[in-house]
């Protein structure tokens, strides 16, 4: 999924920022209806920017160099001593992720969700998009500090959302880290709790595939909508969401 | 203690006004050294005030009337499931209290663009004697800092650095944690300096708190809140009652039992400096690359009189340095 910049003489591979799809177009005019040119250089170009040259830095001369971020955060996700690393593959492969499915207002007004999309959300119990994104921000304002919300599709097809606090995958439930035992702990994380406990008991196996990301880190707003300005973010980036791109993470049969 | 359910005359909280940051938000001007106007007055004046709205709120719809100080809202709040979300805003709003407390303005910072060129600089090395004699502080207060952690520049580094490992919200503390206590009877750092109180730094993420004795049992009480539920549930339908076998491990207990074990309750942890290192702290004035620069800043700004302030009298009065 991540293009690296290969260097023949040396023989060493560089994490570098990918080229997104109208990288030049966002950079010059922003993403009409949710980001400023400031805003998408925040987010994007110098935010990726800080994650891929951290990645190269701790990954140079490692196992690990040759690898995607998001072959390194499979394979560091339970290595404890490797967290750090984690971190950075992490946060570079959700960050493009969500990039991917992000364009501008007006193209991403002619796109929606396909039949078969559409009917598994509708499976999820909401009966349209806008009972799904009702949906998302609730699960935002219980979250105390950064992350990401995901829908995913699970192995028997259906999907769901999770919670991930700050640098979390999706790919693994074991780093989901959906869970914010910092503080007070509320029923709904004691719920989440519980299920967790029984899946590890079980030995139950956890595959899902993001379909949708949403990002929640502040890098990903402030600029443009201030540090208080999440909501207004949500809004926005929902009316600019590219469904042609996440139809196509769903197998179609 | 139970918070009190009854109605009666609500008190609501307020944000603390700081005639410092007043001053500047009548004159919109910089918080020099470390913010600007704009993002000081999104930081805490904004930010604060949503909080304070949503806590007012909040302790409204709930029909509680609050004790009159903070710490004591949090304290009863942080055990009560249902009561989430007056806790999660009433650690903001003290830890952003607290954190724009124990800061003063410093010499004037101009906001350089900061690339990707910062990654890659090597670190400055400064000199032990030169930290040590720029930080002109009460003498009680240095001498204090440098016996639990060793030199000044010791001490420093292992703030700033703890802050920088901070990479989603979250607050390094300086905390004064007393010795005398069961828990570090056991430990190899006991004997070191005597009984005398012991500066240590921690962080905490998100909405956590460095008190341990109000944090641990949490699991072992939602536990509790759901058997007594579900025990309701069945006294109401009787005829489904079932003998429900508890699986029984002889050898390790649940992690709730050992939660509920490990008490913490003789600790009482008192917390003298906050820096609050998540990411709309620098953001805004020092970019994504910026969180090194931002803290170095932090550094020069801290209100050591306020830091002082805090410490526990008894202790401060008591303390004698013994240094070979």
């Amino acid at each position: 999924m991540f293009k690296r910049t290969g260097l023949r003489i040396t023989k060493r591979l560089i994490h570098d920022v990918p080229k997104l799809k109208g990288q030049y177009k966002y950079e010059t005019s922003g993403i009409e209806g949710l980001y400023s040119p400031e805003g998408f250089k925040g987010a994007w170009t110098d935010y990726q920017k800080f994650l891929t040259m951290n990645l190269t830095l701790l990954t140079n001369g490692t196992e690990n160099e040759f690898k995607s971020p998001y072959q390194i955060l499979l394979n560091t996700a339970k290595q404890t001593t490797e967290q750090h690393i984690f971190h950075y593959a992490s946060q570079a492969h959700n960050n493009h992720f969500v990039f991917q499915q992000l364009t501008n207002k007006s193209e991403a007004s002619k796109t929606q969700p396909s039949r078969n999309l559409m009917g598994r959300i509708n499976d999820m119990g909401f009966k349209n998009l806008q009972e799904l994104y009702d949906q998302i921000v609730k699960l935002s304002e219980t979250m105390n500090g950064q992350g990401w919300i995901f829908l995913v599709e699970n192995p028997d097809k259906s999907l769901k959302l999770i919670q991930c606090n700050n640098d979390g995958t999706p790919y693994f439930y074991g780093k989901n880290q959906s869970l914010d035992l910092n503080g007070g702990i509320s029923e709904q994380t004691y719920e989440k709790y519980l299920e967790l406990k029984n899946q590890v008991e079980e030995n139950s196996r956890d595959f899902t595939l993001p379909i949708l990301g949403i990002n929640l880190w502040d890098h990903a707003y402030i600029n443009d909508y201030g540090i208080n300005g999440r909501e207004e973010y949500l809004k926005n980036l929902w009316s600019s969401l590219n469904w042609d791109v996440i139809n196509g993470r769903l197998f179609e049969l | 203690m139970s918070l009190r359910l009854i109605f009666k005359r609500y008190q609501s909280y307020s944000l603390s006004k700081f005639s410092n940051l007043e001053e500047l938000k009548l004159n919109t001007s910089d918080f020099k050294g470390l913010f600007k106007y704009s993002t000081l007055n999104e930081l805490y004046f904004q930010r604060g005030e949503k909080i304070v709205n949503e806590l007012n709120l909040q302790l409204i719809e709930n029909k509680i009337s609050p004790p009159s100080s903070l710490n004591e809202l949090i304290k009863l709040t942080i055990n009560k499931p249902e009561l989430i979300k007056i806790y999660n805003n009433a650690t903001s709003l003290q830890n952003l209290n607290f954190f724009f407390e124990n800061l003063k303005e410093s010499s004037d910072y101009s906001f350089p663009v900061i690339d990707s060129n910062e990654i890659l600089k090597s670190p400055i090395l400064e000199d032990l004697e030169e930290v040590n004699n720029n930080f002109n502080i009460d003498k009680d207060l240095k001498d204090w800092i440098i016996s639990s952690f060793g030199s000044i520049l010791q001490f420093k580094s292992l703030l700033l650095n703890s802050a920088h490992s901070i990479n989603g919200n979250g607050i390094t503390w300086l905390i004064s944690q007393p010795r005398n206590d069961e828990s570090l009877k056991f430990s190899s750092f006991s004997s070191n300096f005597g009984n005398k109180d012991k500066l240590s730094i921690v962080n905490t993420y998100n909405n956590g708190t460095i008190d341990d004795s109000l944090r641990s049992n949490q699991l072992y009480k939602n536990q509790k809140q759901k058997e007594l539920k579900e025990n309701l549930k069945l006294e109401k339908e009787p005829e489904q009652q079932e003998v429900v076998e508890e699986e029984f491990n002889p050898i390790l207990g649940t992690i709730e039992e050992a939660e509920f074990q490990n008490l913490f309750n003789e600790k009482s942890i008192i917390p003298l400096l906050a820096i609050d290192a998540s990411p709309r702290n620098y953001l805004k004035d020092y970019g994504v690359f910026g969180n090194q620069r931002y803290l170095d800043n932090v550094w020069k700004c801290i209100n050591w009189d306020i830091v002082k302030q805090r410490t526990p009298k008894k202790d401060s009065q008591n303390f004698s340095f013994d240094y070979e």
